[in-house]
Formats: C-alpha cells, structure tokens, sequence
C-alpha cells in the first residue's frame, strides 16, 4: 500500500517517509502539488494523499482542483495536513476525507493513515 | 352780540321807535299846548332823549327832524305850513335844531362807545372760553401723551403730574401735586441735576440715566417755563437693554474668529466682520455690497444657488462642509451654518451665514483617518504574522517527532545504522526552530534599540562558504545549483555572526523562490567597500512589490504558495543599515532577482537604532 506524502519541507517529508516505512508501507514524496501530480499520473496510485498546503510552485488548493478534475485521480482520499490555524476550514473548503494538524504525532499520523490503507 | 340785545335790534325797528316816540312828542304837546305854549320843544326833547337813548343817534337825528317838522306844521303860525314867519320862532327852531341835533351827535357818540364795550366784552368773552377749550385741550393732550409730563413751580414742586408720569414714577398724582420734586421724589440725581440746571440757567436740559429708585432707564427733556419747568420724560429700558444686546451681539461678532456675514437673497454681500477679513482676505469695505459668488470656486457656484433656495423657504442649513475662495485665490474647507433672518413683519429679508475654517479639523480628520488605517493595517498585519508566525512553527516541530519515534522503534529492534543521521535531522530541525525563535526575538531587538554589533576583522568570503556549506543538502534537493564567486579575504571590521545570517537570509530566499533554477553569489572587495550579490532566476518580484519587500512582515508572494516569517529582508537591511551598508534589489517578474549589498569596510556606527 502507498502513501503519497505531499510537503515543501524535506524534513518533513523525510521523518513521515521513515515513520511510515517502518509500518509497511511504501512511501512516494512530493515537494510541492506539481511533483505529485506528476507521481500520480506516472501510475503509482497510493491509498491515501497527506497534502499540506503551503507550498511553492503548486500549493494544496491548486492541487486539489487539479486532483478534483482529474477523473482518475478524483476518488484518492486525501488528507490535509497542515500547520495552518483552521485546518477543518480547508478541509471542508477542499472537500479533502480528513485534516491533521501540524505539529503532527507519529500515532496520530500512522492510526489516520490506517483508516484509508487497511 | 346776543349778551346786548340793543344792538341785535333791526334798524326798522330803532327808526320806529324815533317815529313813534315823536309822534307821542307832538300828540302831548297838542293836548296839553296850554302847559307847553311857552316850552313847546320839551316833549320833542324827551322824544329825542327817548329815541337816543333806546336807538341810536340816528334815530335821534329822525326824531328831531319829526319834531321840528311836526311843531312847524302844527303849533307855529302859519297853521298847516312849514312855512316860518316869526323871527322869533325861526330863531327858536333854529336853537331847537342845533340842540336836537347836538343831542343826536351825543347819542351817536354815546352808542359808538357802548357798541365798543359790547365788543370788548365779547372778544373778552370769546377769548375766555377759547382760553378754557384750549386748557381742556391741552390737558387731554397732556394726558394722552406716551411720555411722563410734570411741571414744576419755582419752588421745584409739583403742579402738574400726568397719567403716564404716574405710570413711570408708580406714584399717584395726588402724593406728588404740591410735593417738593428734590426731597423724596422718586427722580434719580441726573434728573434733579438736569432740573435744577434747566431752573437756575433758563436752558433746556436733557438727561439720559439709569433711575436706581425705579430701576429703570428714563429719558428726561426739562424745558424752562414762565413759572419754573416743565419735565417730559419716558421709559427707555427696554429701548437700552435693546442696544446693549445690540452692542453685545456686536462685539461677539465682531470678536469672533468665525467668519460672520450677512447677505441679501440675492447674494449681495451686507455685512462682513473681523473674522471674515482674516478667513477670506478681504476687508469689509472692499466686499460689502459685492456678490457672495466672489468666494465660489467655479466648480461650486451652484452651491450658492441651492442655500439661497432654502434660505427663501426658511429652512436652515447647518455644518454644510464645503470650500470657499480667499482673495489670494486660495482654497480654505469651510462649514457653514446659514439662517434665514426676517424683518418685523416676518418676511425673510436676508441670510445671516457663519464660516469655520476646517482646515486644522480637516487635518486632524484626515489623520485620525490615516492612524486608523494604519492601526487596522497594523492591526491585519500582526494577525497574519502571528498566523504565519503559529505555522512556521508548528512545521519544524513536526518532524523531530517523527525523527524521534522512528529512532526509539529502531533501537528497540536493533537496527541502529541511521541513528546518527535521525539525530542529525532532528537537530536540523531544532536549529531551524532556534532561528526562527532568533529572529523573531531580533524583531523585538530592533524596534527597541537593543540589537547591538559585535565589531570583529570578518572574512565575507569566508562566510558566505560557510553559509553554502552549510546549505548544501538543502540546495541541492531543491535542485539549485549554488556557483560561488568569492575569494576568501575580502576582510572587513563588521559584525560575524549577523553577516552570517545576511548570508543565509539572501541565499534561502535565493533558493526558495528559485524554483530549481541557478543561483549566483558573488563577493568582492573594493578600495573602501565590500560588494555582496546574490542573483536568482526564479520567480522575480514586481516593481510595486520591490518597495516593500525590506518592510516588516510584508512578502511579496502568496502566503498560500511560500512560507517563512516576512521578516528576513527586514531584518538583513536593518543589519546592513547598522554596517551603514546598502542593500537594494533588481528583479524581473518571471526572470529572478538580484540583491546587491555594498558593506563599508570600517562601520563607524554600533547599535541599531
């Protein structure tokens, strides 16, 4: 099962990757919402999208329109994940299945991917 | 002559009296001729004596000539004849004739002086009863009369007081009449002053003063008379309360820094205070009677049009803020406050108009306006940084977390081999929260004067080494490519620590906004400074957003696109400030951007202020 970890912070990126790894799953990064739309239309369908939403080049909303209008890609639950201050306001906003907010805690993280990946 | 019934008599009835008086003369004469043949002209005497007495002298002159026809033809020879023989007789009638006619003369004389008397008494009479209609007059004039009259004799008392005197002195006539006007008399000491002056010197005397007695403002004119003075006087309070409102309204208009004017309905300048002279410029004589369009703008001449209108309709305009023309062509804000103003029968005659000169409260207006918004924009702008602020946080504190748990997992499992590199990451990560808590305290430091520069020999090329260096494994995942153009040497006495973070400022933004593109830095030294570019080929800046970007909090990009505090050019230039350095920028949207910083070599200054 793949997750796709979408965040312009490599530290970020990286600690989620080894996290997630380490519970089995296979992990795809993106710095920023055109690397992952690039990621997914190479064919690597992940069971969950953890996207934060302040990012250069394509940012979280931009992604989610293009996600949104992609009919292959449309049905990938997604989850916000941001540091923003009213994450449930994005989510909803951008019809994501979930939100987490930053600082983020490993079990928080591993038990909502859970959900979207048994 | 109605009193003198003789002389109403007619005059046939006088001549008849002579006829029948010598009638009854000759009749005696014949019956009793034995008794008057030697007197026979005294029954004629008797009638004379009877007609001049009762009628005149004329009928006296008839009943002589009736006589001495009458005795003629009847009694003296020849009988039935007029003829006279006799001498004796002649001579007799002759005396008869002149004596009759002696008496006659007498009579008229007498009648003359009694018609004269009779006259006298009339025109007497006449007079009198002129004389009682004229006091009655007089009187009734003197009672009817609006002012308070008195006369006073020699003596200064009272002789005549009328009703109106007692209205104003509230004392009937009666206390008065007979009473001494010096001693007890309601009159104040101008009035008895004006009074003695107009008696003693024969002068008429006036007097204007304030009667404390009566508590009233009276008028007094004293004009002499014949017998001492006659006093008019009148109540003029209400006319001086009256001017002295006028005076005060005068003085409070004229004392007013408002301009106060007023102005016919047609706009014809009337009157022009103090206050107006020093708003507009021009003198009252230059402008009264000139039209009130002198002081529109061109683009408000209609504004005069529409106040007049309602002014005709009586309506009030109240604080109408607007702008008026000085005589040096100037503009100055003015509110206005117009009224209509009406004459006695209440027609609206003119418009009374106040002008304040708003300027200062325009100022201050405008700002209070401006502090306003820059309180809401300040206001917006912290809320946003501490939004950004909370958000940058949280990010870095994420992953030591993760770091941590995937370090604890593999230990307990034995797998040890990238241990260090986790603790390696984490404290990145740790560091990145200790320059952003940094910077944050320097915003603190700067504002307050407390950020102070450590001044030691520095290496800028040896900095900005270190600062790629350290950069490395960011760059490179961003796929920046870093060329650097920086001999080591280029020595200066500038503060370390804080060109290190100048560096690192420019290079992250530099990397963040390069989109992947090369980056360029070059450092070189001059003969008295050192030269510091960091060129980018990302995103750019606009124009209008260059002028900002060394501001605090403020970001020329989307904050939905890139993070970070907005602080990191504010606070570089405030360090390149301290150096009494510059810093400046030139960027192409779409093209990249490039930061120049030129660095004295030997900063004279310290602290940042």
């Amino acid at each position: 099962m793949r997750v796709l970890v979408v965040d312009d912070d490599y530290g970020v990126l990286d600690a989620f990757k080894d996290v997630l790894e380490d519970e089995g799953y296979e992990v795809s990064l993106a710095a920023n919402g055109l690397e992952a739309l690039k990621e997914l239309r190479r064919g690597n369908r992940p069971c969950v999208i953890l996207l934060d939403l302040m990012m250069p080049v394509m940012n979280g909303w931009e992604f989610r329109r293009e996600q949104l209008q992609d009919q292959a890609l449309a049905a990938i639950p997604t989850v916000i994940v941001t540091a923003h201050n009213r994450p449930d306001e994005s989510a909803r906003e951008l019809g994501a299945a979930s939100c987490i907010r930053k600082p983020v805690k490993p079990e928080q993280l591993l038990s909502t991917v859970g959900k979207y990946c048994a | 002559m109605s009193t003198f019934p003789e002389f109403s008599r007619p005059a046939w009835l006088r001549y008849a009296v002579a006829v029948i008086a010598s009638a009854a003369a000759l009749l005696l004469t014949g019956l009793f001729w034995s008794l008057f043949r030697n007197i026979p002209f005294m029954p004629a005497f008797l009638a004379i004596f009877m007609a001049g007495w009762f009628s005149g002298g004329g009928a006296s002159f008839l009943a002589v000539a009736l006589c001495a026809a009458g005795l003629d033809y009847f009694f003296y020879p020849p009988a039935s004849s007029l003829r006279l023989e006799d001498p004796y007789d002649i001579l007799r009638m002759i005396v008869f004739l002149v004596v009759g006619s002696l008496g006659s003369l007498v009579f008229r004389q007498l009648w003359a002086a009694k018609r004269h008397r009779a006259q006298l008494v009339l025109a007497a009479v006449r007079a009198r009863a002129a004389a009682e209609t004229a006091a009655g007059e007089l009187e009734q004039i003197l009672e009817s009369i609006t002012d308070g009259f008195c006369a006073l004799d020699r003596a200064y008392r009272y002789k005549y007081v009328n009703r109106q005197a007692e209205e104003i002195l509230g004392r009937r006539r009666e206390e008065l009449l007979g009473k001494s006007a010096l001693e007890g008399s309601p009159m104040s000491e101008a009035g008895i002053g004006a009074v003695r002056k107009a008696m003693d010197q024969g002068e008429t005397c006036h007097a204007q003063a304030f009667n404390p007695v009566l508590q009233r403002w009276l008028a007094t004119d004293i004009y002499p008379s014949p017998d001492g003075v006659v006093v008019l006087f009148r109540d003029i309070t209400d006319r001086k309360r009256a001017q002295e409102e006028i005076r005060r309204m005068a003085a409070i208009v004229e004392s007013s820094e408002d301009a106060i004017l007023s102005e016919t309905l047609d706009g014809v300048i009337t009157s022009w205070n103090a206050g107006a002279q020093s708003l507009f410029g021009y003198k009252a004589e230059e402008i009264v009677g000139q039209p009130i369009s002198m002081l529109m703008p061109r683009d408000r001449k209609n504004e005069m049009q529409e106040i007049l209108e309602r002014i005709r309709r009586g309506e009030r305009v109240e604080h109408f803020e607007t702008v008026r023309l000085t005589k040096d062509g100037g503009l100055v804000p003015v509110s206005l406050s117009v009224s209509p103003v009406k004459d006695e029968s209440g027609n609206i005659v003119w418009a009374a108009k106040i002008a304040r000169d708003i300027t200062e409260q325009k100022g201050q207006q405008t700002e209070r306006e401006r502090l306003y918004r820059e309180a809401q924009e300040a206001a917006r702008v912290r809320e946003e940084f501490l939004s950004v602020a909370g958000h940058e946080l949280r990010t870095p504190l994420t992953s030591p977390h993760f770091q941590l748990h995937t370090l604890r997992r593999r230990i307990k499992s034995g797998e040890q081999d990238r241990a260090v590199e986790l603790l390696d990451r984490a404290a990145t990560q740790l560091q990145r929260l200790a320059r952003l808590t940094e910077e944050l305290l320097d915003v603190t430091r700067i504002t307050t004067g407390r950020l102070e520069l450590e001044l030691e020999e520095t290496d800028l090329g040896q900095i900005v080494k270190e600062v790629v260096d350290r950069h490395k494994d960011f760059t490179s995942r961003t796929g920046c490519q870093v060329t650097v153009f920086a001999p080591v040497g280029i020595t200066g006495i500038w503060d370390r620590s804080r060109l290190d973070q100048v560096v690192t400022n420019l290079l992250s933004n530099a990397v963040k906004f390069s989109n992947g593109k090369p980056i360029e830095i070059r450092a070189d030294l001059d003969t008295s400074c050192a030269r510091l570019t960091v060129e980018d080929h990302g995103i750019g800046i606009s124009p209008e957003d260059q002028a900002k970007i060394f501001e605090r909090f403020e970001r020329a990009v989307s904050k939905r696109s890139y993070g970070g505090l907005g602080l990191g050019l504010w606070i570089t230039r405030q360090i390149v400030d301290a150096h009494h350095g510059r810093i400046d920028v030139t960027s192409r949207p779409g093209q990249g951007s490039t930061f120049r910083i030129e660095l004295p070599l030997e900063p004279s200054g310290g602290a940042l202020s």
